[in-house]
């Protein structure tokens, strides 16, 4: 969290996580372009570049989208989504040099602009390639938190999710170029196991989110039944639905209730815990106090909260929201 | 089971820490392995070459139409007391023909510096641009009899195949074919390149048959729809030396 935007919040694991990213694509282009030569020793430097470049970026475009889900199945993978912004803008980085040199390669030095000759020799899969980098451009230009607050979460998530687009058109990219061309099958193997590993980890995921979506009932005027307190481990929390995702953090003898939703990135605020006295989301740390459901100060984000009550050693959170950052007189538990 | 919660900007414990150094070197290992994969499945590349630092001498007899050649004497084979001619199509440098370098030398004998392109037996070469000189050729001092270029018609005929750019298939771009390269092939068309139709004989040997229309005239434009297509072509075979020309009558995607 910062009060003040600056280029990137450095620290420590933010240094570390980077360095992997760099060593790994390093690698990655070192064993291709070496690999390739002695393997393939026709083959022309420029064409082994564009494709080392292209299949980087197309293997670190399934990692990027498979931490997401991988983190809602387990929270061992929070590590791999801290930093998953600098990974996106590595990858769009490598999308864009294997662009150049593909444009240099194919339609520069000829009778025609290189950018016009991209957009009118009627090769369909090039125009796919520049419409998903395109958005990925868009996606790492707003990545930073500044246009996050600019832009506002709603906004910003749904300009984000539009990398599922580019994803499906570098699929179209890849199967109307490389894979019309290519006569070896591994590289439809990989992109078909790519495509179905995906799908297959988004779709488990979602069915283990709707599982424990399915509303809570109301029991009173309103009020949901979030079972024993003993049930809530300490510093941790219950998600009760009720249209909206409810988190009841049991903490210090208390309770108390706030949205499921992180203002930040719309992190899931009830999977995190609570660290010196405030709910901590698990994605990128951003803290809240549970009393309150504002971050302490000097930050400014509030999130809302729930009137909460222990009745027989049961929890019990009023399913109307107060606005956000509303004081909540937290219950005894 | 262990406490896997993280907070980036929080000091991580000694047993995270561990974990994460071990997927992080599992992670690279993993990239050089697939890199490895891919690196070795990639293709398809073909036997061609493209001399791109090395600049020859080459001197002969400039025939313009109906595609740009320079014709060529090499030495007698042993026992035959006439030299060979062999014809060697030119472009210019990039994407481009060279239509404007040889104007009015049409059955010039000249010089020039160029970059030789070579492709299973046919051999392009790349003019450098502001080498190209006349010179008035000798008879061969020894008597050696001059050998005249042969030109034979061997009818109509029919070929499919793949149309491409002569300069990136014989050696500049590799794949200088198939959809990768078909964007780069229309470019290169479209400047003035000779296009060519790369075809294979009943025993799997590649055939490269320069497209020129029914009379003999550049029909660049009228194919680019057409490059890098399966298709078939019908019109007449001609031999000029070690070239095939193949005088389109009509074309088809097949």
């Amino acid at each position: 969290m910062s009060v003040s935007y600056s280029a990137i919040g450095w620290n420590r694991a933010k240094k570390a996580y980077d360095k992997v990213i760099v060593t790994g694509l390093l690698v990655y282009l070192a064993f291709f372009i070496g690999v390739s030569l002695l393997a393939h020793p026709d083959a022309t430097i420029e064409t082994l570049l564009i494709r080392a470049l292209a299949t980087a970026a197309f293997l670190m475009l399934h990692v990027i989208l498979s931490i997401g889900p991988l983190c809602r199945l387990n929270p061992s993978f929070l590590p791999l989504l801290y930093n998953r912004r600098h990974l996106g803008v590595t990858m769009f980085l490598t999308a864009l040099a294997h662009a150049v040199f593909a444009i240099v390669q194919f339609h520069a030095q000829g009778n025609e602009n290189p950018l016009v000759s991209l957009l009118t020799t009627g090769t369909g899969f090039q125009t796919l390639g520049a419409a998903a980098l395109v958005i990925f451009f868009l996606m790492a230009a707003t990545s930073h938190d500044f246009w996050l607050a600019n832009l506002g979460p709603r906004v910003w998530k749904t300009l984000h999710m539009g990398v599922y687009f580019a994803y499906a058109l570098i699929v179209m990219h890849v199967a109307l170029g490389a894979l019309h061309s290519e006569a070896h099958p591994v590289l439809a193997i990989a992109t078909g196991a790519g495509m179905a590993w995906l799908f297959t980890l988004h779709v488990v995921a979602a069915l283990r989110e709707r599982a424990g979506d399915r509303d809570d009932e109301l029991i009173d005027d309103g009020w949901i039944d979030a079972g024993p307190v003993v049930d809530i481990s300490e510093g941790r929390a219950r998600i009760v639905s009720a249209g909206e995702r409810i988190a009841v953090f049991r903490y210090d003898g208390k309770i108390s209730a706030v949205s499921n939703v992180c203002r930040h990135q719309y992190g899931p605020l009830g999977e995190g815990r609570v660290i010196d006295g405030c709910i901590t989301c698990p994605w990128h740390g951003y803290q809240y106090l549970p009393g309150n459901g504002r971050s302490p100060a000097p930050f400014t984000e509030k999130v809302a909260t729930y009137d909460v009550r222990v009745v027989g050693g049961r929890a019990y959170v009023h399913s109307k929201a107060n606005a956000p950052g509303t004081p909540v007189k937290p219950a005894h538990a | 089971m262990p406490d896997t919660f993280y907070v980036g900007y929080l000091e991580t414990s000694p047993a995270t820490a561990r974990r994460l150094k071990r997927v992080a070197l599992a992670l690279i290992v993993l990239a050089g392995a697939a890199a490895t994969v891919l690196a070795i499945a990639t293709g398809p590349f073909d036997r061609a070459t493209y001399e791109f630092t090395k600049e020859r001498s080459w001197e002969g007899t400039l025939e313009a139409t109906p595609l740009p050649v320079l014709i060529a004497r090499t030495p007698a084979a042993s026992g035959s007391a006439y030299s060979a001619l062999v014809r060697l199509p030119l472009v210019a440098q990039g994407k481009h023909g060279v239509g404007a370098m040889i104007a009015g030398l049409d059955g010039a004998s000249v010089r020039f510096n160029g970059k030789k392109i070579v492709r299973q037996g046919t051999t392009m070469l790349e003019v450098v641009p502001g080498t190209i000189e006349r010179f008035e050729p000798s008879l061969p001092p020894d008597g050696t009899p001059v050998t005249a270029s042969r030109i034979e018609d061997l009818g109509s005929a029919k070929f499919s195949g793949e149309i491409v750019d002569s300069k990136c298939f014989l050696g500049v771009m590799n794949p200088g074919r198939l959809e990768v390269h078909r964007a780069c092939a229309i470019r290169c068309i479209a400047g003035g390149i000779p296009p060519m139709l790369f075809t294979r004989d009943a025993q799997g040997r590649e055939a490269h048959l320069l497209l020129v229309d029914a009379n003999g005239q550049p029909l660049n434009d009228r194919i680019l729809g057409f490059v890098a297509r399966p298709v078939t072509i019908e019109g007449r075979l001609e031999r000029r030396d070690d070239l095939y020309y193949l005088y389109a009558e009509t074309w088809a995607r097949h």
